[in-house]
């Protein structure tokens, strides 16, 4: 039984580890070939882009995909950091669109949520659902609204554009009073009691409360809004005022920056969720939903 | 136990918050200075802004006046010079004396000539009074040989005479040299008290029949003049001495081929290195001359059609085509950054030092790279200086 118990253990951690592995390997590929010189990328991928006119002329239409670098050099990250300034000019385009973004949506949403968890008035439910409608549907459905509407407020082709629709979005509504929906009513009631008013209960009582599942929704807003390509794509039309993540998503043919450039995107989203990893595990696990 | 987890905790947020802080200042410094630190490390131009107008074409060219007709006079009769009249490039009037020469030994020949006149004459006489002797006697035979003899002495005396005549005439002719014709002494070798020395005694050339100055030049250059036969040309002659530069009118005489040659020095060696040349040859009338002067040419044309005037240090090769990179203003992504930029063009008229490209290759004000620290590429980002 115990012979049986530890080979199942074994085959689990097995496969659980070819998993992790591959789920890893974009990200291992992406950090050992920042690394690479740009004439060893180009002989390796210098096929992407161009399958058609490979296979018609028969030559070999696979990406040799390459682990480690022939040659270590930190060339493309000189290359992105000195020579091509629009880079790291973008990546602050980036952070000047999501840090509005996820400073106003968790405001909105934690006052918000408090409203549709812990207070009674007609129609919350139904007004809930409304908003639960709108979380659900795909994001190509309100692009067109949300565009007339940007145009109708004169935001179109600046920043507000993206940063309005995000602030108010639905995510962080529902998944915050999923996390007060736990908190019990007597706290609330004992604070009513000793006077407090909603404004005073929401600050002292509620937030400090819910801190695990802000800091899950900040990593969750920040990973969206930090890799969203077709908002900025759409609604802001200056290639220098647009985000990295679209910059990125043309990249392609330039290879001596593109796996660093990816690198230095990926760091602040994976320094952010080492930071608050515990608050976001706890988070999830709150409120039940899984990112 | 607990606690312990709570502080390894701790400290690796530290950690992170620290490498986060970090990467965002490593971030902000390069798009602060990455710009700075750039252009450090980019090439450095010099440029130009490109001139509006025709190409000038420039022909300059010396050559000394030569006389067109020059005459040596030699020692008629290779005396020795008893004086020298004129010095070496003085101007002479026909006729005027040049040099004289010593006849003393001719005069004294005259003399004895004359003194041998003067006994015949006497002798001449003594004929006579022999036949009016044989007159009056009445000797037939006397009187016809006194008369035979009497002819035979005339006729001596006559000869003499002619003689005298002859030998006065030389002597008047060869004791001096005088100028043919209105000119300038352009060669003299007399020396006084020699005789001939094998040259002639005096070169002069003729005023009269003027100047003349060979040209040679690149006939490609030449041909863009549209010079013709007969055309005036100006000249300047420099100033030598006391005489101040001054100009003067010439007319071309003549426009011929003169032998090609091969330019070396001729850079790019596209031309296969073969330059035709062509001679121009020109006179000059001016009776202030006196040849031997050095005559500058200058030749000035502006072409007919504008375009813009680019160095030609601008211009470079490629293969069979030709370009030069002007710069070129682009919006970068933290300001304006300038841009080295190919133009082709294909010139239509061009001088030693400009090329004139067509209109429409570039804009009003646009700048033109004349120099680079390194070679530059269409597309390369640059310094100006």
């Amino acid at each position: 039984m115990l012979v049986i118990r530890t080979i199942q253990k074994v085959l689990l951690t097995a496969l659980m580890g070819a998993f992790g592995l591959l789920l890893l390997f974009p990200i291992i590929i992406t950090s050992t070939n920042s690394l690479m010189t740009e004439q060893e990328l180009k002989i390796n991928y210098g096929v992407i882009g161009k399958l058609t006119e490979v296979t018609s002329s028969g030559a070999d239409t696979f990406v040799n995909l390459k682990l480690l670098p022939d040659k270590v050099t930190l060339k493309q990250y000189s290359e992105l950091l000195v020579h091509s300034p629009q880079y790291l000019l973008l990546f602050w385009n980036s952070v000047g669109l999501v840090v509005p973004i996820i400073i106003g949506q968790t405001v909105v949403a934690a006052l918000a949520a408090y409203a549709f968890a812990k207070l009674n008035f007609r129609g919350r439910d139904s007004l809930f659902m409304v908003y639960l409608l709108t979380m659900l549907m795909p994001f190509q459905v309100t692009l067109v609204p949300n565009y007339i509407i940007a145009d109708k407020l004169g935001l179109l082709h600046s920043t507000g554009a993206v940063i309005l629709p995000g602030v108010f979005a639905a995510f962080g509504v529902f998944m915050l009073r999923q996390f007060m929906l736990h908190i019990p009513y007597a706290y609330i009631e004992a604070a009513k009691m000793d006077g407090a008013g909603h404004l005073r209960i929401f600050l002292t009582l509620i937030l400090p409360m819910v801190k695990s599942g802000l800091a899950a929704l900040v990593i969750l807003l920040f990973v969206d809004y930090w890799n969203m390509v077709e908002q900025p794509l759409i609604f802001i039309n200056d290639p220098f005022k647009q985000p990295l993540s679209v910059f990125l998503s043309r990249l392609s043919g330039e290879w001596d920056k593109v796996f660093a450039a990816s690198m230095l995107y990926m760091a602040p989203m994976v320094l952010l969720f080492l930071y608050a990893e515990t608050y976001f595990i706890e988070g999830i696990q709150l409120s039940g939903i899984k990112g | 136990m607990e606690l312990s987890q709570e502080q390894v905790d701790r400290k690796r947020k530290k950690w992170i918050s620290v490498l986060l802080l970090l990467l965002l200042g490593a971030l902000l410094f390069f798009t602060l200075f990455s710009n700075t630190l750039q252009s450090v490390t980019l090439p450095k131009v010099s440029t130009k802004q490109a001139e509006s107008g025709g190409v000038s074409y420039k022909l300059e060219s010396s050559g000394v006046l030569q006389p067109v007709n020059q005459v040596e006079l030699s020692n008629p009769a290779g005396w020795r010079v008893r004086q020298v009249l004129v010095k070496k490039g003085q101007a002479v009037k026909k006729g005027q004396k040049l040099v004289l020469y010593d006849s003393s030994s001719a005069e004294r020949e005259l003399e004895d000539e004359i003194a041998q006149l003067k006994k015949q004459s006497i002798a001449l006489e003594n004929v006579q009074d022999q036949f009016k002797l044989s007159v009056v006697n009445g000797d037939e035979s006397a009187v016809r040989e006194a008369r035979r003899d009497l002819e035979t002495r005339n006729i001596d005396i006559l000869v003499q005479q002619r003689k005298i005549d002859e030998l006065r005439d030389q002597l008047n002719r060869q004791k001096e040299l005088t100028a043919p014709f209105n000119g300038i002494v352009m060669k003299l070798n007399a020396v006084e008290g020699l005789a001939a020395t094998g040259q002639p005694d005096l070169v002069v050339s003729n005023l009269d029949l003027g100047y003349g100055l060979n040209i040679i030049a690149d006939g490609k250059l030449l041909d863009r003049f549209s010079l013709a036969v007969k055309q005036s040309i100006d000249m300047k002659i420099a100033a030598e001495g006391e005489q101040p530069a001054r100009s003067l009118k010439g007319i071309i005489v003549e426009i011929s081929d003169a032998s090609s040659q091969t330019d070396e020095s001729s850079n790019g060696g596209s031309g296969a290195g073969v330059v035709r040349q062509k001679q121009l040859r020109i006179h000059v009338a001016d009776t202030d001359l006196k040849g031997g002067e050095q005559v500058t040419v200058k030749l000035e044309r502006v072409s007919s059609g504008k375009g813009w005037l680019v160095p030609n240090e601008a211009i470079h090769r490629e293969g069979e085509s030709r370009f030069i990179l002007k710069v070129e203003q682009q919006r970068g992504a933290l300001g304006n950054v300038f841009v080295a930029r190919k133009v082709p063009i294909e010139t239509s008229e061009e001088t030693e030092q400009e090329t004139m490209i067509s209109k429409d290759r570039l804009y009003e004000g646009e700048m033109i790279i004349l120099e680079s620290s390194e070679p530059l590429q269409d597309g390369n980002r640059i310094r100006l200086e």
